[in-house]
């Protein structure tokens, strides 16, 4: 018999990964709504130097 | 995506950010909010830490920092909204609360406590955060974090006899 701690645990070996990631997609949508992807960036090396991508 | 400078004090790209502790925020607002408001505070809680991230300096810990605002945010939310009763057939899938029905109706029982104890036990459990962890982002000592995990089981107990 499980104790209630295990089963309060169980809930962090359950995925959540799709749920998280659709829901991450949702909230760029919303960021790009209200204009704020402008600082959603990356910077990457290259040949060129470091770059700015969005 | 690339990685921050191990010398750098500048935190990493924000979409880095993002998919890194994307799924711990969830699994904290999914047990703290439950099914039904999750989406919406998620997407609120890195809104919020969109519009901060540009003047982070020297975050040492941003699964705490982010897990703070998730915290905040899901706090303001619930006392606005006041609890409210939800069709049970408008649920949609509960991801993060395992696979047993008995399971379910325990983190329903979690949500009927107050928010630090319901905070604190989702931290705890469902997240696996240490008490030190809980304690700065409930803004707590560990030990008070620890006592507010201890009251919540006990009255989950309670609720269950």
């Amino acid at each position: 018999m499980s104790t209630l701690e295990d089963r309060l645990e169980r809930a962090q070996r359950v995925s959540v990964g799709e749920a998280a990631a659709q829901g991450a997609a949702r909230f760029v949508k919303a960021a790009e709504k209200e204009k704020l992807v402008d600082v959603v960036f990356a910077r990457v090396g290259s040949p060129f130097g470091e770059l700015l991508i969005a | 995506m690339p990685r921050a400078r191990s010398t750098s004090v500048r935190p990493p790209p924000f979409q880095a950010f993002l998919d890194g502790h994307r799924e711990e925020v969830y699994r904290f607002l999914t047990g703290f909010v439950g099914p039904h408001d999750v989406d919406d505070a998620f997407q609120e809680t890195f809104l919020s830490a969109l519009r901060a991230y540009p003047s982070l300096r020297n975050e040492t810990n941003l699964k705490s920092w982010v897990l703070t605002i998730a915290y905040r945010k899901a706090m303001d939310s619930h006392r606005g909204r006041g609890r409210r009763a939800v069709p049970v057939e408008d649920l949609p899938e509960q991801p993060s609360r395992g696979s047993h029905a008995e399971d379910h109706a325990l983190w329903d029982l979690v949500q009927a406590l107050p928010g630090k104890q319901r905070a604190a036990i989702v931290q705890r459990y469902a997240v696996g955060l240490p008490y030190k962890e809980i304690g700065a982002i409930l803004d707590c000592t560990e030990e008070a974090a620890r006592q507010n995990v201890r009251e919540a089981l006990k009255k989950l107990k309670e609720m269950m006899s």
